[in-house]
């Protein structure tokens, strides 16, 4: 039975082993050059963000603990003299297509939105995807840091706490906004109490 | 079933060249076989991913063919599927990652139609019905035929598309301002638009030539 079970197997089993093995050498070769690739496309998107303070600004990476007890990344924002301008942070939502992650900044008081970058997104093209475009992007940009809102109309150029949304993705546009609103109520929570945040802080 | 090779064009031509031209027209894995839809209508809204998405796929139907060529007097009957998975799934693993590591934003553009390269029936119809019963050189031939055709009917879906809603191609503005962007063929709507006109067409020229 097992001779049999071995004779009809083997082949499954080698090839198991061999395809592993391939895929794990792969992947030891490429994890550093993809980890890489992430940070750099953070890095970029920070330096936009906070782009105002020039190649100088500095940011520090922090970890610390929301209310609920996760532990979250966030990125103070230094300008050449040292002084804090901002904070950032990395977030995901529920998006119309799959989840939105999206990177949003604010300045250092805690009242105006910097603005937001989208890490990652497949809402759909043409519609949902518009949430990387300037025209629906730059209505964040010195938005109050309260709680955003969606209208379907409205003008964009006013920088209050209503949100236009984009015409036909208006599930994305609510989807934004949201993963906005929570991310400043985190960063809130995270810079409130410095005593909590963890020790680890490295510069970038 | 799909895939079936008719060993009456190989008359006159060496068999692996034979294999080779059958995938890019005669056989071709898109307007002949209506093979491989998915990606077909995902990502032909432009030309950059198009490509992009016909390289990878040329990569793992390339490295599936030659493994399962290799294996093939080894290969259980029952089991044989099981196999063709496997080694499909490895190579496609393979070429996530290397665009992950090379190409990262069109690794994040392509998002899950990359990984979604292993249930591509045009991969595992080649390993059944050519890699499985053919020598390496002509099933490696065969890969590269229909890998070749497989890209090029999806960049000409591709052009059409991105040429009809952006006014561009590799995002190069072609057509002047004035022209008015066609949003429906960004979207779904607008690849099954699309293929069946092309499907049409390419029926039509086929019946003429005959």
């Amino acid at each position: 039975m097992v001779a049999r079970f071995l004779k009809q197997t083997w082949l499954v089993m080698a090839a198991s082993l061999a395809f592993g093995l391939l895929v794990a050498a792969v992947d030891g070769q490429l994890r550093d050059r993809i980890k890489q690739n992430a940070i750099e496309k953070r890095n970029r998107e920070l330096r936009s963000l906070f782009q105002e303070f020039g190649q100088e600004c500095r940011f520090a990476e922090q970890t610390g603990q929301d209310k609920q007890g996760n532990d979250v990344t966030y990125f103070t924002a230094m300008d050449a003299r040292g002084r804090i301008v901002g904070y950032a942070t990395e977030h995901v939502g529920g998006g119309f297509a799959d989840k939105i992650r999206l990177l949003v900044a604010v300045d250092a008081a805690l009242e105006q939105i910097k603005g937001y970058a989208v890490m990652k997104s497949n809402e759909t093209p043409g519609f949902g995807d518009k949430i990387t475009n300037a025209e629906f992007r730059d209505q964040f940009v010195q938005a109050p840091a309260g709680k955003l809102k969606v209208e379907t109309r409205g003008d964009r150029a006013v920088k209050d706490e209503t949100i236009v949304a984009i015409t036909g993705a208006t599930i994305s546009s609510e989807a934004v906004t949201k993963i906005v609103n929570e991310s400043i109520v985190i960063i809130k929570e995270l810079t409130a109490e410095p005593a909590e945040t963890a020790a680890s802080e490295k510069a970038m | 079933m799909a895939g079936q090779t008719d060993n009456s064009t190989t008359a006159g031509r060496p068999a692996w060249l034979a294999h080779l031209i059958r995938g890019l027209w005669q056989e071709n894995a898109i307007f002949r076989q209506l093979l491989g839809m998915c990606p077909t209508l995902a990502v032909t809204a432009a030309l950059k991913p198009a490509l992009t998405m016909g390289a990878a796929t040329t990569f793992v139907l390339v490295c599936s063919n030659l493994v399962v060529s290799a294996m093939r007097k080894l290969l259980v009957g029952h089991l044989r599927i099981l196999m063709f998975t496997l080694t499909i799934a490895a190579f496609v693993t393979v070429a996530d990652l290397l665009l992950q590591a090379f190409l990262p934003e069109m690794s994040e553009r392509l998002g899950p139609y990359v990984p979604l390269i292993i249930v591509n029936c045009l991969i595992i119809g080649r390993a059944e019905a050519c890699a499985s019963r053919q020598g390496v050189w002509t099933s490696l031939a065969d890969a590269l035929g229909m890998g070749l055709g497989f890209t090029l009917a999806l960049c000409i879906l591709a052009t059409v598309r991105e040429l009809l809603a952006d006014g561009a191609l590799f995002e190069i503005a072609i057509l002047p301002a004035s022209f008015e962007n066609w949003n429906v063929m960004k979207l779904p709507a607008g690849a099954f638009l699309t293929l069946g006109i092309l499907l049409g067409l390419s029926n039509h020229f086929l019946r003429k030539g005959k």
